[in-house]
């Protein structure tokens, strides 16, 4: 076996090129599946300390009596920490034509310690018992107090009662005035013995603004326990504690869970499987290369396996040349793959955090390379195990290899088939270079499936990834003015009576907003034949009934709307029955019902009436200006599916009073502010709009992102592999090409012919993957627009020409990088070892 | 008439550290229609010399005229097409394209030139060669006596200057041998076809009318036999 291995290793750095192609191919592929972990791990990682920072570091929360019960948990072996939590009331403090609210919370120091509070302090340090305090530099600022550590402060703390739903009012809820009512508790005085930030990043503490050490009153406390391993068993876990100290579990931290793995559905089972799917269908995908790598290494030795068969070889020793060198190349090539996809992590993590700064930065945590152990060793066993099931095909292969083969002239690189083609279309394109090659590319079919299926896959899989994240984002920008803003930042539902207190506490917020009133109703309209337009036909149930979106804005808004769209305001001064009509909508109205459509549904004229049903009333609008088609981008932030009739807010007088529900539409920087100030008003339908927006777009854009940084991996991986096969492909032609030389075929015509071998290869696989890719776009277009907001087909057919770019420069860069072996082919030599 | 003519051709291999005088000042020239045969032992140069005539390896040193011109004032691509037009090549091994049929094989220098291919002269080699039946057969398909058939076929399409032969029936049985050799007899009789044949089968050599013989790169015999 000695000997074996060292002829194996010489033939290995005698092919030198060779033995760098199948490293690099080695490298790439392991480097790919590190890079896949590691970057995996490094996120959940990231997700993992993003929530307990934001969410606190525990794994359930129980209710608990007394401090007392803390010692009991904490004899459990798995309950790390307790943190101790209760809210001790409220008070308002200042004078009484000036009051600030204050949540005042009692907690511990694991507390503290847990929910990385330390972060906030500014000066002094956290109470320690119910007698010290830590207030908020916000609210000193506020009450103008001349306030410093070692100062006492009164308090009547109390409750305070939403009356209307008989509801207490937990933490910073914003005073509700008359709908209050404040039932006092005790007067406490306090030592403040620290000052603090905003704790905006803490979900559970940014709600108070003072924090007192716990109080042994013997009211309830919440005790979030943290454990020393996140694991399924922690529901039981948490079930068992709670028993112990005869309290329940009142919440699960399911955030953190989540991102340890753990769900109490099949959630992470169902996830478990899609990644393990992923890294073996990755690991099938390196095997199936490599192999292809080892065949063609194999081929190029038979002559040599068939002469050690001559000399004695056993058919183990002829397989373990194969065995042998998958060890030494896996040997080099393992390692730097491990290497290459940690630095691939860091390079593409980077890129992300730079790119998506607000979302992969929370504080001083930042998306990060995380490593661990087990991906490296995750890494080598699944280079390893790649390997492993790459040498079994040309082991096997290997240890037949018999005397004879290496005496046969025509065994290096046979004509597999019994009929070939004729080449009749190349042929007339480009005579006997093109026949030539036509007839050359089917002489092997497992070889050229080998290259063509490889560069088929690459293609479909990248344009379908990208279709998705593209159409997603498409999704994203459809409710965004052309500029990529949005029309509205904040959109809120709230009762008429309320606007009044609503403006005022977002003014006294101090936050800037431009707030839009609305109210709209979808209404139905009958109209005549005229004034329909056939090609909608879809639009308009039995005929000529149709629904249109109405919506009524406050005079302002409306102004400014017509400025915006160069409508004549006077025609809508003082007017509540006049309209103007958005006459376009998207959705299957056309001719074909599959088919989403964007049109113009009516046919009206200025001056023309709509009368309109809602329930038992019926109401006229005069339509006064009339936007079709391509002018209506204002409708996108109304909606899309219907035409729209805007009128100003008077219109609906008849249908308003102080219960009727009005939306707002906010255009505001402070969106966040502005989202939690109506919040805490006790609004319940708040929206921040431009968050949620860009998040999406964010996560699409990361998407489209990481689908780049895939395809341009997977390419690299499968153009070596093309690389090799052709090279090799040629190799073994050698003798072949120089019979073509000695017969009169120029040096030119024997790169021609090549090159359109190479052409070919691209274009079969091509052939079939762009009307696939087309297809698979289809298909998700059809399921994206049926199940979110529907919008017309579209193709990028940018994306679809670099795909066929990149298929050809691969396969021509292969071609050309053989062609240099080809320039070297001395036809006396090759005629000299042909007959040998 | 003189179809070649070889002057002082010399050929030398500078092989790092010594130099190998493959063939020494040969001279002869050969008349349209005469078959020659080309003996020695393995290594005396024959191989070389037959490469030489043929235009595949240019000579250190020397000329050689094909039909009155130089063979080697040509460019690369003016060989190429000197070798399509006016030479035919047959190896020991038949060195076929496997991808093309036998009519495709045969009708390759003729392709290659960009020429309309003679349907009736196809017909007529095909039925001389007996392959008219397996004309759509690839080579991994035939024997090796016909895989010899069909590299003479491709070798005479165009109907070369010479033809040269390099051990056309040493990968043969003793009956192809026969046939081969009566075909290319034929070629020689009735096309007056200039045929130039290596071998180092003296009874081959001898159905030749003259022998050249070859012995460590230098022309030692020239005999007229008949």
């Amino acid at each position: 076996m000695e000997m074996i291995f060292t002829l194996t290793l010489k033939t290995l750095k005698q092919n030198r090129k060779r033995t760098l192609l199948t490293v690099f191919t080695i490298i790439l592929s392991v480097g790919m599946m590190t890079a896949v972990l590691c970057g995996g791990w490094s996120m959940l990682r990231f997700l993992q300390e993003k929530e307990k920072i934001y969410g606190g570091d525990y794994a359930y929360r129980i209710e608990i009596t007394s401090q007392q019960q803390v010692e009991k948990l904490m004899q459990d072996k798995d309950v790390e920490d307790v943190s101790l939590f209760r809210f001790a009331g409220s008070s308002f403090y200042g004078e009484p034509s000036n009051k600030t609210l204050l949540a005042v919370a009692e907690i511990n120091s694991a507390f503290v310690k847990n929910f990385s509070l330390e972060q906030y302090l500014l000066e002094g340090r956290f109470p320690l018992n119910e007698n010290e305090i830590i207030l908020t530099q916000d609210f000193i600022d506020d009450n103008g107090l001349a306030i410093s550590v070692g100062d006492t402060i009164q308090l009547s703390l109390g409750m305070r009662v939403w009356d209307e739903i008989n509801t207490e009012l937990y933490g910073l809820v914003n005073f509700l005035g008359e709908r209050e009512s404040f039932h006092l508790n005790a007067e406490r005085t306090y030592t403040i013995v620290g000052i603090v930030s905003e704790m905006n990043e803490s979900k559970i503490a940014s709600e108070f603004n003072a924090y007192s050490g716990l109080g042994s009153d013997g009211s309830a406390l919440s005790a979030f326990i943290k454990c020393n391993h996140i694991s399924k068993s922690i529901y039981s876990e948490a079930e068992k504690n709670a028993k112990v100290v005869g309290g329940q579990v009142s919440a699960l931290h399911s955030e953190l869970l989540l991102y340890h793995g753990v769900t109490d559905g099949k959630g992470a089972v169902k996830v478990l499987a899609v990644v393990s799917a992923v890294i073996l269908l990755l690991m099938a995908a390196c095997a199936a290369m490599i192999s292809n790598v080892l065949s063609i290494s194999l081929q190029e030795r038979i002559k040599q396996l068939g002469m050690l068969a001559s000399i004695g070889a056993t058919g183990r020793q002829k397989k373990a040349s194969v065995t042998i060198e998958a060890f030494i190349l896996g040997m080099i090539g393992i390692p730097f793959g491990l290497l290459f996809g940690l630095g691939l992590t860091a390079v593409v993590l980077a890129v992300i955090r730079i790119s998506f700064e607000t979302t992969f930065t929370f504080g001083a945590l930042e998306l990060k390379t995380h490593i661990h152990w087990m991906i490296f060793l995750l890494g080598a066993i699944s280079g390893i195990g790649s390997l492993f099931f790459a040498c079994q095909a040309p082991g096997r292969i290997a240890s037949k290899v018999t005397v004879i083969d290496t005496l046969k002239q025509s065994n290096v690189y046979k004509v597999k088939r019994k009929k070939i083609p004729h080449g009749q279309v190349m042929s007339i394109f480009f005579g006997i270079y093109g026949a030539l090659a036509s007839k050359n590319i089917y002489r092997n079919p497992k070889r050229f499936h080998a290259i063509t299926v490889s560069m088929f896959l690459a293609v479909v899989l990248g344009l379908s990834l990208y279709s998705f994240s593209d159409f997603m984002l498409f999704q994203t920008s459809m409710d965004m003015k052309e500029d990529g803003s949005s029309y509205t930042d904040v959109e809120a539902a709230i009762p008429y009576k309320d606007l009044p207190t609503a403006v005022k506490a977002i003014s006294d917020e101090g936050l800037s907003a431009d707030i839009s009133c609305r109210i709209s109703r979808y209404m139905t309209a009958t109209f005549e034949e005229e004034a329909i337009n056939s090609d909608m036909a879809g639009y308009f149930i039995n005929g000529n009934l149709a629904e249109l979106y109405v919506v009524g804005i406050d005079e302002e808004h409306l102004y400014a709307l017509c400025e915006e769209s160069n409508i004549d305001y006077a025609a809508y001064d003082a007017q509540s029955n006049h309209g103007i009509l958005i006459n376009s909508a998207t959705g299957n109205y056309g001719t074909s019902p599959n088919r989403v459509v964007i049109g113009s549904p009516l046919s009206m004229e200025r001056e023309s009436e709509i009368n309109l049903e809602y329930n038992d009333n019926s109401k006229t609008v005069i339509v006064q200006d009339v936007v079709n088609g391509s002018n209506a981008n204002i409708q996108s932030q109304f909606v899309r599916d219907r035409a729209v009739l805007i009128v100003p807010m008077s219109f609906f007088e008849w249908l308003l009073n102080g219960d009727t529900y009005i939306d707002l539409a906010i255009e505001t920087s402070q969106h966040e502010q502005v989202t939690e100030c109506l919040a805490d008003m006790g609004f319940f339908q708040v929206f921040d709009v431009a968050k949620a927006t860009e998040n999406s777009r964010q996560i699409y854009t990361l998407l489209k992102m990481m689908v780049c940084i895939f395809t341009i991996l997977m390419t690299m991986i499968i153009g070596l592999n093309v690389c090799n096969t052709i090279a090799n492909t040629i190799n073994v032609r050698r003798n072949e090409f120089a019979v073509l030389r000695s017969v009169g075929m120029t040096a030119v015509g024997l790169k021609k012919m090549l090159l359109l071998e190479s052409a070919l290869y691209g274009i079969k696989s091509l052939i079939f993957a762009i009307p696939i890719s087309l297809m698979i776009h289809y298909i998700m277009y059809s399921l994206i627009s049926k199940g979110m907001t529907p919008f017309m087909f579209y193709i990028k057919w940018g994306a679809y020409g670099i795909a066929a770019i990149m298929v050809i420069f691969v396969v021509v860069m292969a071609m050309l990088f053989s062609l240099r072996s080809v320039e070297k082919v001395e036809i006396v030599e090759e005629l000299k070892m042909g007959s040998i | 008439m003189e179809i070649l003519r070889v002057e002082n051709v010399c050929k030398t291999y500078d092989t790092g550290d010594t130099t190998v005088n493959a063939l020494t000042d040969i001279s002869f020239s050969v008349q349209k229609g005469e078959f020659v045969a080309i003996i020695g032992a393995s290594g005396s140069g024959k191989s070389t010399l037959l490469h030489i005539l043929g235009g595949i390896d240019r000579p250190t040193s020397g000329e050689v005229f094909v039909d009155g011109q130089s063979v080697y004032e040509r460019t690369e691509d003016q060989l190429a097409v000197f070798r399509r037009r006016q030479v035919g090549l047959i190896y020991q091994f038949y060195n076929l394209i496997p991808v093309l049929n036998v009519e495709e094989n045969i009708t390759l220098p003729v392709r290659l030139d960009g020429r309309k291919i003679n349907k009736k002269r196809l017909a007529r080699l095909l039925q001389t060669l007996g392959l008219t039946k397996r004309r759509k057969h690839l080579p991994s398909q035939l024997s090796g006596g016909q895989q010899q058939r069909v590299a003479i076929g491709r070798a005479l399409m165009n109907a070369p200057a010479i033809l040269l032969a390099d051990e056309p029936t040493g990968n043969l049985d003793t009956q192809n041998t026969q046939e081969i050799m009566q075909l290319l007899k034929a070629s020689n009789k009735t096309y007056k076809q200039t045929i130039i044949l290596i071998t180092h089968d003296r009874e081959i050599a001898l159905q030749a009318d003259r022998i050249l013989e070859i012995q460590d790169g230098e022309l030692i015999r020239d005999v007229v036999i008949r």
